[in-house]
Formats: structure tokens, C-alpha cells, sequence
């Protein structure tokens, strides 16, 4: 069990980086756009297409398995100072299989989604030139996937606790 | 017991697709069926045009305002038809040629088939035009000037000029033009109204720009298609058509000569494009032509798209024929494309 | 009926939320539900599988992350603290002078950022932590953010208002400027709650006046320069054109890592805390926007707006009857629903009406994105709460700054009273130009 722990913790924190990476594209990207713009009056072509295809994208579903991992998913917490701990431990679990259910399901068919979009070769028409944009459709799976498997394990850790 | 059909126009409620779409199709579609059929209307909270393509897919909507360039790679020829939309002129005319070629051509039956779906005919806007907030009347005015550009055509003729396209949505356009960030769009002049811009826009100039065409606007999908009965796929067909005319009626002309109306109460200048000016972009326009084949030909393998363009160009010359001769008039066009199109659409196959 | 889905989705969401299950896949997993109940499992799979993408891949979302990441580096490489010695400078003798000096900020930022959201965002890390150190009540704290990040879409540029505008057809200008009035009256009404708080609960906000009078107004300027800088390259930028406001959050964000390293504060640990937070607070945000998009979309399919219709359009009622229940569909509306959807459902109810009673459209969309900007901190999903429970994890719960709201909420009452009561207060300006 540990072993896999650490894993997941790997896991996270390599996806995290991954969507620091994106942060960093995303600002360095739009202040190019608007210095070239300004100062050569030249702006770089699908600036627009490339942030909301491809950083946003990025940035909004990889790192979610981090976010489950650090427990930072935003919950109304308004049970937690009544619940006896028993129950609390309970409710844990509850919400673990809850949500390891959801991000399972959204993952298969957005899976599914994404497949059609590679056969289709989906792409985006930017100032007369194609775009592709299919690749960014498996970013979904991949993070509800992950998301899955880290509230899995979750549930797994409170329920073995004694 | 009445079949209501789930609609969508993906649009906000004053645009013309929902008014006089949509909202058209849910009244014609009990006349026609004899109150065997009706509509219950989605709105754009539901799904937008972004959307409408899953939505016809997975069975969300039953029929559906399908904007084919949102969705190239799916749809080839009506990706063809959108690089040609320089070559617009008369809205009823390009409506009636685009549904005519989608209508008979194998492969677009094939395109949309392989998507799901069923085509009942496309719309127009009126010519498109200059909105800027800087005068143009010669091809020197436009050099340097941040134009908004709503698909490739626009943005080659934009370059063509000297000026820059700038490839924003549509809801975008007020806050970039209010700030400064774009000079003006090319653009159909109801969006004056549509989008606001009348409180930014100081002049308007026609010139030879082309209209937006490459609509699908009544896409049915495939599985609801299925299992209606013949009479019902007429009597959709036939509201269909009615409704079609309806809006290129609203789309192409009055709302535009409404918008003109508040454009020169709002104290826009229009501007008459300078000779040269105009015949640049003329030849431009039929120039274009060619690209698009070339464009069609490299993006999807489209060996034929020289010979689709033409074949699409006598089309829609021999529907400004008949625009011409029968005056621009709705109910005459009703009737000219019911005998012309679909008229000759077998029911018991089409689409099937 | 199918609405009757639509209220059992309602009570479930309530349901999922009390067992702790996280606001986003309450969100999801009840639309889901809902949309299989009302169409069936093919559709339900369609909505599931395209909201995630199709609501994320969008160009003016972008500008969230950016404006957070702004006030992440901002805070991390301690730019803010002279920002709030000026205040403190500047307004020591007031009671609950960080509190007010932040909605003030929030104002300032609001006449840049057309997002209630960003703006909360923008301001939430830097306040926070100040407030919290001087001995004001952390859920006061972040609740006097929440409510003040609504001025963002009050004050224009505001992107509910444009939308607004197009869809009703109504001036986008004039409406902005109904929306200086309403913005400036809101921001004075919640400092006017922070003195109330000042003087009845110093518990809350403490009374006594700031320790800052050492400070004198030359030291506190040559402190906050970092700061002046930004906001002059932001606010500057935007307003000569140079770029947009969704492009000012990249600018803004590039802006606040020089400035620091001109300032000497910036390190590898500021830019590692002030990425991560961000990306924590986007990732979390936006699922959160997927699942109440996905709500809208299964209010939208029970037939919610004829419901709506149906309901208040067959009544014979007073002027004051009609607003009274326009009112309170935007109450309950905002308490579930995000405010574009919203909008979208109600406006072609309410639009047909007010033009019936003869009610102007520009004072209308005042109101109407007044109302949905309250929704944005009601409980159960309050997006504004949710942003500042992300970026001041450390001092308070969900639950907490949702109670945080509360007096501010109170203060947001008294002014859509005042709106309906006054109009020509909204009208003043519209009626100048
Ligand atoms: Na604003
Ligand atoms: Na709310």
C-alpha cells in the first residue's frame, strides 16, 4: 500500500508541474500576443484558439487528481463540527465512492467524445489555416481517469484505518 | 396525440434564427401536419451553437440550427461552401443554391449521414460590409486598420487589402471594438443591432464582401428521421421550407434595412467605396474562388473541388436568375424552391 | 410536469451537499440524474460528455487564472503590504479601515475587470491574510471580499451587462452607466456595514483605530509604488486600447512577477506557492462552473422558463407585485444556477412583460445583473464564496464565509430596494449622456 501511495503522490505533484507549465504558456503567450501587437503590429496568429483550446484545457483537468489529493475539492462543510467521528469516517468514504464513481463515468465518455474527435480530425480555422485541435480532447480522460483512481485509493486508506 | 419535436436554435431570443426560424417552424409545423406534429423549443441555455452538433447526435435535440463552420472537419462541402462566401450576392439565391447542391450532391448526403443527420435546407445574410470606426472609401483607407473577421474568406480579403484580421467571437466584438483593440468588422449590418455595435460603429461601407451562407438550419437528427412516417417527413419538409424563406426574408433583408434605419438615426456616415476600390475587391471575390478549391482540395483530399465550385457557381447564378425574376418576393421563393428542390426529394429515401 | 424533476433535482443537490459531497459532482451528478429522468441515458451521456470541454476551452474564462495568479504573486512577494500601509495611512481614523479600504480596492479593480469572479480572485489573497492579522473575524474577512468581488460586474466593464445588452437589445452604454451608480452605491453600503460592525461587534472588526498614524502619507507612497505601477500598467493599458480585458489578466500577472523581482522579493518559492495556488484554485473553480453549467442546462430542459411564464405572466399584478417576484426568481434562480444561464432562462419571460408595462430595459438590466451577482454568494453554490474559500483555505470554511455574506447580503436587499423604489437613480446618468 505504501508504495502505491508514494506513486499516487508522484503522480499528482508530476501533474501539478505539468499544469504549472501550462500557467506559465498561458501568460507568456497572451503578453507576447499583446507586445507583438502593440509594438510590431503584428499579432501572433490563433493566440485566442491555442489558449482556450490548448493551455485552458490543460490547466483545468490534468491537475485535478492533484486537487483530489490535497483534498482541496470545495465542499459545503457545514456537518463537519456536528458529526461524530464514526460517522464522519462514514461520510468520508460515502463521498469517496461517490466521487471516484463520477469521475469514473465522466472519464469513459469523454473517453468516447475524444475518440470521435480524432477520427473526425477535428481542428479549428484560424485566419484560413487549420488548427488541430483533437489532442486536446484526450486531456478530460485522462484527468477524470486519474481523479478516479486517487479518490479509489482515498476510499480504500479510510477504510482500512483503524 | 400530437408528436412534438424537441427544437433548437442555439441562438438568444431577438436573433433572427430564433425569431424568425424557429419560432416560425413551431407554427408551421401543426399547419402542416394537421395538428399531428409540434414543437417544444430549447433554448440557447440548453444548447448553443458550439453544442449543437452533440446535441443532434446524442438525441438531445430533435432538430437543430447547425452552423457547419463550427464543425469543418465533419462536414467537407459545407466547409467548401464557407470558403466561397465572398461570392455572395443575393441572399435567397445563395439559400436556395446551397440547398439545392447539399440536397443532390452524393457525398454531402454521405457527410451528413456519416454525422447523423438530415439536411432541410440553408438561409443567408445580407451582403456583408465595412463597419469601422475610421472612414473607407479606397483599399489605401483600409491599411493597418484591426478588422474583426468571421471566417477564412474575410480574413484573405482583410490581408488582401492591407489590413489585419482579427479572429475574436462574435459577443466579443463590442467590448474589442469599445476598447480599442479592433478598428471595425466585416460584418452584415444587422449586427449593428444583434451585437450593439451601432453604439461604437461611425461609418458603414458596402462593398463586394459576400454574405454568411454555410447554414444548415433545420438539421434533423438521423434517428428521429428514422422514426417519423412519410407524412410526417413532409409535412417537417414542407414547414421547413416555408420557415427557410422566413428567415433569409428577415435575415437577408428586413432586418437589415431595419438596421440601417437606426444606424443613420444613430448618425452612422455611409460611405461609397471609391471605383477602384470596389472592382479590387469584385475581382478579389472571383479570385477567392480558386482558393477555396485549393484550400478544400489540401484540407480534405477534395480532388473535385475545382469542378464542386463551378458546378455550386451556376447554381447560385441560376437562382439570382430567379431571385431576380420573381422580385426578391418570400412566397414566390417558397414556391420556386418547393417545385425546384424539394419537390423532387423522395420522402420514403431521403436522408435514410 | 417536468418542473417537478427540476424541484426534486433541487432538493437532491441540498441533499449530496449536507453528506459532504463536493459542490462540483453534487452538481454534476444531480443534472445527470435529472437529464436521464427527463430524455433519457443517450442524451444525458451527450451532456456528460461535451459540457467539461465545451465549457473550458473558452478564450474569456482565461483571464481567471491570470487575474489569480496576479494577486497569488502579489501577495506572495509581499507587493500588497504597502497597498495597505497607504490605506491605513490614508484612513486610520475610520473604523474597520482595512475592511473598507478593501471594498474600495474592489471598486477600483471593478472599473478594469468585467468579472465578479476575477475580481473576487484578484483581491482575496492580497486582503485576506491583512485583515485576519489585524484582528478582524476571518469569515467578516473573506465574506466583505466575496461580496465586494460583485462590484466587478456592477461597475462596468461588466460581461453580464454586454450580454444583457445584446439580448435584450438595449444600449450597452447606457446600461454601463446605469451600473457606475449601482457599483459606487453598493461598495458605499457595504462600508457602511463594515462601520455598523465596527461599532456593534468589535469582536468582529475591531473598533479602535489602526496603529498606521505612525506611517505619514510619504513613507506609505514610496512603499507602495510596486503596486501603483501595476495598477497603472492594467488599468492604463486597458483603457488606451492596448489590450483587452481578458488579455489584461496575462498582463497583469507578467506585471506583478517583474515587479517583484524589481523589488528583490522574488524567488523560486514564490513563484512555486503562487503557480500552485493558482492552478488549485482554477482546477477547483472550474469543475465547479462544469457542474452548474450542466445544472442550467437541466433547469433549462424541465421547462423552467414557461414554468416561470406560467406563473408570474398569468397573473394580474401591481408594479410593485411584479418587481416583488422578479425578485424573488432571481433570488432562487441565483442560489443554484450560474448568472449567464440564468439570464438566459428569464429573460425572454420578463423581457415581453416589462415591455408591456412600459419599464425601461436600461434600468432593467441594472437590476437584473444586480440580482444575479447577489446569486454569486448564496449558499448552497456561490461561486464568488467558493473562489475566496480557495484563496484563504487557512483561515476559514465554505460554511463560515457563506455567514461571512450574510450582512452584506443584508446590504445588497436595501440596495435593489433602493433601485426599484428610486429608478431614477439607476436613470441619472444613462439620462445625461
Ligand atoms: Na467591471
Ligand atoms: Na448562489
Amino acid at each position: 500500500m505504501n508504495s502505491i501511495e508514494r506513486a499516487a503522490d508522484r503522480v499528482a505533484q508530476g501533474l501539478a508541474l505539468v499544469g504549472a507549465i501550462g500557467l506559465m504558456a498561458l501568460l507568456l503567450h497572451v503578453a507576447a500576443e499583446v507586445l507583438a501587437r502593440n509594438l510590431l503590429d503584428r499579432p501572433i496568429p490563433a493566440t485566442n484558439e491555442i489558449v482556450s483550446r490548448y493551455y485552458m484545457v490543460l490547466i483545468a483537468f490534468l491537475p485535478l487528481a492533484w486537487v483530489e489529493r490535497s483534498r482541496a475539492m470545495i465542499s459545503v462543510e457545514i456537518l463537519d463540527s456536528f458529526l461524530p467521528s464514526p460517522l464522519l469516517r462514514l461520510s468520508d468514504i460515502l463521498v469517496a465512492v461517490i466521487a471516484c464513481v463520477i469521475y469514473a463515468a465522466i472519464a469513459w465518455v469523454t473517453w468516447g467524445d475524444a475518440v470521435k474527435n480524432y477520427a473526425a480530425g477535428t481542428f479549428v480555422d484560424v485566419l484560413g489555416h487549420a488548427l488541430p485541435v483533437w489532442p486536446t480532447y484526450f486531456l478530460p480522460p485522462a484527468g477524470f481517469l486519474l481523479a478516479a483512481l486517487v479518490t479509489a485509493l482515498r476510499g480504500i486508506q479510510i477504510a482500512r484505518r483503524p | 396525440d400530437a408528436r412534438d419535436l424537441r427544437i433548437a436554435s442555439g441562438a438568444p431570443p431577438a436573433h433572427p434564427s430564433t425569431s424568425h426560424l424557429y419560432e416560425k417552424l413551431a407554427e408551421y409545423l401543426p399547419e402542416e401536419s394537421d395538428g399531428e406534429m409540434g414543437a417544444i423549443p430549447l433554448g440557447p441555455e440548453v444548447v448553443g451553437l458550439g453544442g449543437m452538433k452533440d446535441a443532434l447526435q446524442t438525441g438531445l435535440v430533435d432538430v437543430g440550427n447547425l452552423l457547419p463552420l463550427y464543425f469543418p472537419a465533419d462536414l467537407p462541402n459545407f466547409a467548401l461552401a464557407g470558403e466561397l462566401s465572398l461570392s455572395g450576392r443575393d441572399p435567397y439565391a445563395m439559400a436556395a443554391a446551397l440547398t439545392e447542391y447539399t440536397v443532390n450532391c452524393a457525398e454531402c448526403q454521405q457527410e451528413l449521414s456519416d454525422a447523423g443527420m438530415v439536411f432541410l435546407g440553408s438561409g443567408s445574410s445580407d451582403p456583408y460590409m465595412l463597419l469601422t470606426k475610421e472612414p473607407v472609401e479606397t483599399a489605401e483607407d483600409l491599411q493597418g486598420l484591426r478588422l474583426r473577421s468571421g471566417g477564412a474568406p474575410y480574413s484573405r480579403w482583410a490581408e488582401n487589402f492591407g489590413a489585419v484580421p482579427v479572429s475574436i467571437s462574435v459577443l466579443e466584438t463590442f467590448e474589442a471594438m469599445s476598447q480599442g483593440t479592433i478598428d471595425g468588422s466585416m460584418a452584415s449590418i444587422g449586427d449593428l443591432l444583434a451585437f450593439r455595435l451601432v453604439e461604437l460603429v461611425e461609418y458603414a461601407t458596402p462593398v463586394p464582401l459576400g454574405t454568411y451562407f454555410s447554414t444548415s438550419n433545420f438539421t434533423t437528427a438521423a434517428t428521429t428521421w428514422q422514426s417519423m412516417s412519410e407524412d410526417e417527413r413532409a409535412a417537417l419538409m414542407r414547414a421547413a421550407n416555408r420557415a427557410n424563406a422566413d428567415f433569409s426574408q428577415r435575415w437577408g433583408y428586413d432586418f437589415a434595412a431595419i438596421a440601417r434605419e437606426a444606424a443613420e438615426e444613430a448618425g452612422i456616415e455611409f460611405l461609397d467605396a471609391d471605383e477602384a476600390f470596389t472592382e479590387a475587391a469584385r475581382q478579389f471575390a472571383l479570385d477567392d474562388r480558386e482558393t477555396a478549391a485549393e484550400v478544400s482540395a489540401e484540407r480534405f483530399g477534395m480532388d473535385d473541388a475545382p469542378s464542386r465550385v463551378d458546378e455550386f457557381v451556376s447554381l447560385f447564378e441560376k437562382w439570382e436568375g430567379i431571385s431576380e425574376e420573381v422580385d426578391h418576393d418570400r412566397d414566390a421563393m417558397i414556391d420556386r424552391m418547393w417545385e425546384e428542390i424539394w419537390s423532387k426529394v423522395d420522402v420514403s429515401s431521403y436522408g435514410l | 410536469m417536468s418542473v417537478e424533476t427540476g424541484f426534486w433535482g433541487v432538493g437532491i443537490l441540498f441533499a449530496l451537499l449536507l453528506l459532504r459531497v463536493p459542490v462540483a459532482l453534487s452538481l454534476i451528478a444531480v443534472s445527470f440524474g435529472g437529464i436521464v429522468s427527463l430524455l433519457g441515458l443517450k442524451p444525458a451521456f451527450g451532456i456528460l460528455s461535451n459540457t467539461p470541454y465545451s465549457f473550458v476551452a473558452s478564450w474569456t474564462m482565461s483571464a481567471v487564472p491570470m487575474f489569480l495568479l496576479m494577486g497569488f504573486v502579489a501577495f506572495h512577494a509581499r507587493l500588497t503590504e504597502g497597498l495597505f500601509d497607504a490605506a491605513k495611512a490614508l484612513l486610520w481614523r475610520v473604523p474597520g479601515a482595512l475592511a473598507v479600504s478593501s471594498i474600495f480596492a474592489c471598486s477600483g479593480f471593478a472599473a478594469v475587470c468585467g468579472s465578479s469572479l476575477a475580481t473576487a480572485a484578484s483581491m482575496g489573497r492580497i486582503a485576506i491574510p491583512e485583515m485576519v492579522r489585524a484582528g478582524y473575524s476571518p469569515a467578516i474577512s473573506a465574506g466583505s471580499i466575496a461580496a465586494g468581488g460583485t462590484i466587478g460586474a456592477l461597475i462596468p466593464p461588466s460581461i453580464l451587462m454586454i450580454l444583457y445588452g445584446v439580448f435584450s437589445e438595449t444600449s450597452i452604454t447606457d446600461v454601463f452607466l446605469g451600473g457606475v451608480t449601482v457599483g459606487i452605491i453598493t461598495a458605499l453600503s457595504y462600508a457602511v456595514i463594515v462601520l455598523i460592525l465596527a461599532w456593534t461587534r468589535p469582536d468582529l472588526i475591531p473598533r479602535g483605530r489602526l496603529e498606521g498614524n505612525q506611517l505619514s502619507i510619504g513613507t506609505a507612497l514610496r512603499k507602495v509604488w510596486p503596486v501603483l505601477v501595476l495598477i497603472l500598467l492594467v488599468f492604463g493599458g486597458l483603457f488606451s486600447g492596448y489590450f483587452t480585458a481578458t488579455e489584461a489578466g496575462a498582463v497583469g500577472a507578467g506585471g506583478a512577477i517583474l515587479c517583484a523581482a524589481a523589488v528583490g522579493t522574488l524567488n523560486r518559492k514564490v513563484m512555486k506557492d503562487s503557480l500552485l495556488e493558482t492552478l488549485q484554485t482554477t482546477a477547483s473553480l472550474l469543475i465547479i462552473g462544469i457542474g452548474a453549467m450542466m445544472f442550467t442546462r437541466f433547469l433549462g430542459i424541465t421547462g423552467l422558463s414557461g414554468f416561470i411564464s406560467r406563473t408570474i405572466g398569468g397573473a394580474d399584478v401591481s408594479y410593485v407585485q411584479l418587481m416583488f417576484m422578479i425578485v424573488v426568481v432571481y433570488l432562487l434562480l441565483g442560489m443554484v444556477m450560474e448568472p449567464f444561464g440564468a439570464m438566459l432562462v428569464t429573460l425572454p419571460v420578463f423581457l415581453p412583460l416589462l415591455n408591456a408595462e412600459g419599464i425601461s430595459l436600461v434600468w432593467f438590466g441594472v437590476l437584473v445583473v444586480k440580482l444575479l451577482e447577489i446569486g454569486m454568494i448564496t449558499p448552497p453554490v456561490g461561486l464568488n464564496v467558493f473562489v475566496i474559500r480557495n484563496v484563504a483555505t487557512d483561515y476559514v470554511s465554505t460554511t463560515q464565509i457563506f455567514a461571512g455574506v450574510l450582512p452584506f447580503f443584508l446590504a445588497d436587499i436595501a440596495v435593489t430596494v433602493l433601485i426599484i423604489a428610486m429608478p431614477s437613480l439607476v436613470l441619472a446618468l444613462p439620462g445625461l449622456w
